[in-house]
């Protein structure tokens, strides 16, 4: 294999992606990185301490806006004039979206959302989710370029090393999209950081009114978490952001503890919650698929087991405040 | 105005059964359905018709031949016409396959302002479809749209959710959108529009007439092949707690302190 070319919208993807390959580079060649978009120059600078050999860089008008046609043609160069045979894309919305559009245009072949990533020989294996999130396809890209899109998490965080790689000025055309950018807006309700938490109450619709919702808020306050949701109670109702719903299309979770209350534990949910390393299920039926992903269950009413176990916890701590879980990352 | 909406038939996820080892899924004889992000889609491109005049929507899929009946929901919920692509060889195509179909077929129908599609398909939900297509007609893409507004000259405008922002895309036609559940609520049609969705017309092509065949529209492994493709090995203890609540309780809590987790 000739070399390997990480690219992501989010730096810190970016930098754990290039770490990875750096650390494949016997078996995938050299490892290069493109940092595109507004202040690219200063970025790339910040690049350079994760073992990539070059990094291009380009903060032509035409790809501030990181519209996907026009980042893929500047990346669909590199790979051609680098003779690129992997490329790795952090699958952020964007990369999600990038990532086979560049595919179609190598006539390449592309994993869009890759949760495992390792070497296999000198194959490149991931798996994603599949059939709705029931299963795993653990899977190669046999096309002589390959384009995998990895989710954040699945590599580990990089930390920085000696500073190299060249930084490279990228001199190639740069063709902008028909589409523009006209506007951005924070998305509402941006206070917490569910992957990265350590602690989380996942509520469901168990969960009977909007007005019950302190109920699970004191539950995590007193374990030192965060309120997390299945999609009906953000998307149907709207009682929680988005930003809290667990699942294939919301966020996926690694927490040392999740409760989960009032979630039947559908697959599209629990696709989410697979990285928690101890969960707990309340839940009145006792057939609920829940109880299969669970290492402890509790079959009852959530209006009757959440205050007493709320309340059991409080006093373990001599009903003092809650300590606060450790903040998440950065 | 002319908006064709893209849908693809899944299977229904929910009734997926396993081996007695627990992790090879049975897929056979699994009812099939228009997948839901499609549905947002459509209904989204009948809110603009019944908005603007003269507004075609035509629903197009390839796949089966089951699609003949399932494609009935979305003529049903509001789609003037189908445009199916049914071949064997789809039933094994991957997704640059379908990519290459639905381009194809998105030339033959001609002069449509705006190509609709979901995010992501229910079962695999890779979302690669509505960058492929684009690429490969040479479009822009505006993905992930949680508010469309398509003005009466063909003037596009998305709302994209992304992680920390929204972002707002404009681009005149034509244009790819690819949708996320947001958008609407899909109607659910009544029992009138059902009845007389089988007399809307439904055109069918072969990949032949469409100029492509097995060296274009390869099969499912051709660029990525799949080792194993099973349910993870379930690693948890399962321990349904017994004894009255409070002790139920207690025992949880001792257990949660001997693995670490609070603290
Ligand atoms: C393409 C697609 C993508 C999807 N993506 C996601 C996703 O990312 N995330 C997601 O969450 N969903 C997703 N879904 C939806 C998913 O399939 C389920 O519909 C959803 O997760 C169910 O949410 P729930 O468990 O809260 O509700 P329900 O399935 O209604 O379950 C409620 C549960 O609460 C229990 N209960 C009721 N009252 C009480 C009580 N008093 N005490 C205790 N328990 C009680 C019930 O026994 C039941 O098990 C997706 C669906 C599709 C088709």
């Amino acid at each position: 294999m000739s070399g390997v070319l990480v690219y992501s919208d989010r730096d810190d993807l970016a930098h754990d992606l290039s770490a990875w390959a750096a650390a494949q580079r016997e078996v995938l060649g050299e490892p290069t990185a493109a940092v595109l978009g507004a202040r690219a120059a200063e970025r790339a600078e910040a690049c350079r301490a994760y073992g990539a050999v070059r990094i291009h860089v380009c903060d032509a008008p035409a790809v501030t806006d990181l519209l996907d046609d026009a980042v893929a043609g500047v990346l669909a160069e590199l790979v051609t004039r680098e003779q690129i045979s992997v490329v790795l894309i952090g699958a952020t919305r964007r990369g999600r979206s990038l990532a086979p559009r560049l595919a179609q245009m190598l006539e390449a072949g592309c994993v869009s959302e890759a949760v495992e990533l390792g070497l296999e020989g000198r194959r490149i294996v991931t798996g994603r989710y599949s059939l709705g999130g029931n299963t795993i396809s653990r899977e190669w890209v046999r096309t002589p370029i390959q384009i995998i899109a990895v989710a954040p998490g699945t590599v580990e965080r990089a930390v920085p090393g000696a500073v190299g790689g060249d930084l490279i000025t990228f001199e190639g055309q740069v063709n902008a999209s028909r589409a523009a950018v006209i506007e951005r807006r924070d998305k509402p309700g941006l206070e917490t950081n569910i992957a990265d938490s350590e602690r989380l109450v996942c509520v469901g619709r168990g969960l009977a009114s909007e007005e019950d919702l302190p109920l699970v808020q004191d539950l995590a306050e007193a374990l030192g978490g965060e309120v997390a949701c299945t999609r009906p109670l953000s998307y149907e109702y709207g009682w929680l952001p988005e930003e809290r719903m667990i699942g294939i299309s919301g966020q996926k979770c690694s927490p040392k503890l999740l409760v989960s209350i009032g979630v039947s534990g559908q697959v599209q949910h629990t696709v989410g919650i697979q990285g928690a390393k101890t969960i707990v299920a309340i839940n009145t039926e006792k057939g609920a698929p829940i109880f299969k992903q669970a290492d402890y269950g509790i079959v009852g009413d959530m209006y009757e087991v959440v205050p007493l176990l709320t309340a059991r916890l409080r006093g373990r701590r001599g009903g003092g405040a809650a300590m606060k879980a450790s903040q998440p990352q950065e | 105005m002319r908006i064709v909406v893209c849908l693809k038939e899944v299977i229904d996820l929910a009734q997926v059964r396993f081996k007695t080892d627990g992790r090879t899924p049975v897929l056979d004889g699994l009812p099939v359905r228009l997948g839901a992000f499609e549905k947002n889609a459509l209904e989204e491109a009948i809110r603009i018709k019944e908005r603007l005049t003269e507004v075609e929507v035509i629903a197009l899929s390839a796949g089966s031949g089951r699609l003949k009946e399932s494609i009935k929901e979305a003529l049903a919920m509001g789609a003037d016409r189908a445009v199916l692509v049914l071949d064997p060889l789809l039933e094994i195509a991957d997704s640059a396959g379908v990519a290459r179909t639905l381009a194809a077929a998105l030339e033959r129908i001609g002069s449509w302002d705006v190509c609709l599609l979901g995010e992501g398909s229910d079962d695999e939900y890779t979302g690669q479809t509505p960058s492929r297509v684009a690429a490969l007609l040479g479009l822009p893409q505006i993905t992930n749209v949680r508010e469309l507004d398509i003005a009466g000259d063909g003037r596009v405008r998305g709302t994209r959710g992304l992680e920390a922002e929204l972002e707002v895309v404009a681009c005149d036609s034509p244009v790819v959108v690819s949708v996320t559940s947001e958008l609407n609520t899909p109607r659910l049609p009544p029992l009138t529009a059902i009845l007389k969705a089988g007399r809307k017309p439904v055109e069918v092509w072969t990949l032949a007439d469409l100029g492509l065949g097995p060296g274009t529209v390869g099969p499912r492994e051709a660029q990525v092949e799949v080792l194993s493709n099973l349910a993870p090995a379930g690693s948890r203890k399962n321990q349904i707690l017994d004894g009255d609540l409070e002790a139920q309780i207690e025992e949880l809590l001792r257990s949660l302190e001997r693995e670490g987790v609070i603290s």
